[in-house]
């Protein structure tokens, strides 16, 4: 096991940077460099779009779609900041403009929604006035997964980088481009609102979680303040 | 009491505080039972995150691999139907298809042979004949200009002969 950590030490200090190899691809059009870099970015990527849109095929599309993006756009890529900070807003800004198209084409067709089994049931969570036999079945993953929906973007967002994603809140302040003491109210704020959704369910009161209460329903409104890498 | 403000609870939790600030945080959770609930509150929030377990992606089927399969299965169909057939023929069938296709080839190799013989004969034939017009240009052109240098040769000898020496007295 040390063998192999060692090597794999060894391996890194040989290896490209993700900012050199992201150079390569924009300057020489290098598709198995990007492979490459693909290799490495794919699956924090998936887990962000999954975490973020609560919805795993979802987050299959829009990881794709971030590193399409990526390619996409590589002529446009300044190696002035870290090549993580650049790839993660490209895939947090596709998540929230999928989340929005979600909401509008909900709000045209509120009848008629078509989504996959799991926006109907956090259609179904979030609709039903009290607890049902579905409800009381949903597992603690899913409660989870439907408390974090059910925060606005800006609290989720926090959470899943930091949580999910471990990164530093000084890298979170980088990437959402806000100062490093408002990452840290966004995340009190996010964990007071969890909190306030979890905790009862988690005590075996599964009907407060999904029923009207004081916190505000999930809005898209209070958008991402970055722009567009 | 003063609370210490909401937002320097965060980086406590995720164990980012500076020593310093964490001292002065854990000294004030001893002292506050209020803030002690709210922080075990927030703390088992965060660890009931885990209980969202994302499912593995589905690993990609690489589109070679089934050419691959296909590949190796027509190798192995070739290869068996190969050590049938050795093996269910006897030496003595085949001594006699060889002795059967052996004229066959031969005649079939002499007459190719033949073909390809001729057909270089003609090639080397027409190559002689073009050298041929070649050389006999270049012959004819060395015998025409001789022929014309002797002949002025003649006239300047000619000349000479009747060439007469003018008289001093004139």
């Amino acid at each position: 096991m040390r063998v192999k950590t060692y090597f794999s030490n060894l391996s890194l200090l040989f290896s490209q940077t993700d900012e050199e190899a992201m150079w390569i691809v924009k300057t020489r059009d290098d598709h198995r460099e990007f492979a490459r870099l693909m290799g490495r970015w794919e699956k924090p990527i998936r887990n962000l779009c999954i975490r973020i849109t609560g919805d795993v095929h979802l987050g299959e599309d829009l990881k794709q779609e971030t590193f399409s993006r990526l390619f996409e756009k590589r002529k446009d890529y300044e190696p002035t900041g870290r090549f993580s900070t650049y790839l993660w807003r490209i895939a947090l800004n596709l998540c929230y403009d999928a989340l929005r198209r979600r909401e509008r084409r909900r709000e045209c067709f509120p009848q008629t929604v078509e989504g996959s089994s799991e926006d109907n049931l956090e259609l179904r969570a979030t609709e039903s006035p009290g607890p049902d036999a579905e409800a009381a079945e949903i597992e603690e993953g899913e409660l989870v997964r439907l408390a974090l929906l059910r925060l606005p973007e800006i609290y989720r967002t926090v959470l899943v980088l930091r949580h999910y994603e471990g990164l530093k809140l000084a890298k979170i302040a980088e990437i959402l481009e806000i100062p490093e003491g408002t990452v840290n109210s966004r995340m009190a704020e996010a964990l007071a609102r969890l909190s306030r959704i979890l905790e009862p369910e988690f005590q075996g009161k599964r009907e407060q979680v999904f029923q009207t209460n004081n916190i505000n329903p999930p809005t898209f409104t209070l958008f991402y303040e970055s722009s567009q890498p | 009491m003063n609370h210490p403000n909401r937002e320097q609870w965060a980086p406590y939790i995720f164990g980012e505080a500076k020593p310093e600030a964490r001292r002065e945080l854990k000294r004030h959770l001893n002292e506050c039972a209020e803030c002690r609930q709210e922080l075990d509150l927030w703390q088992r929030s965060v660890r009931r995150l885990d209980a969202w377990e994302l499912p593995k992606p589905s690993a990609p089927q690489r589109e070679w691999v089934p050419a691959l399969r296909w590949a190796a299965a027509a190798v192995a169909l070739v290869c068996l139907g190969l050590g049938i057939g050795r093996a269910s023929s006897s030496k003595t069938q085949m001594d006699n298809v060889r002795a059967t296709i052996e004229p066959q080839i031969r005649a079939q190799l002499v007459a190719e042979f033949e073909a390809k013989r001729r057909q270089d004969n003609q090639a080397v034939y027409a190559a002689l004949d073009r050298l041929y017009v070649t050389l006999k240009r270049d012959v004819d052109t060395v015998a025409v200009n001789a022929d014309a240098g002797l002949r002025q040769t003649e006239r300047q000898l000619v000349e000479l002969a009747s060439y007469e020496q003018p008289s001093p007295n004139r």
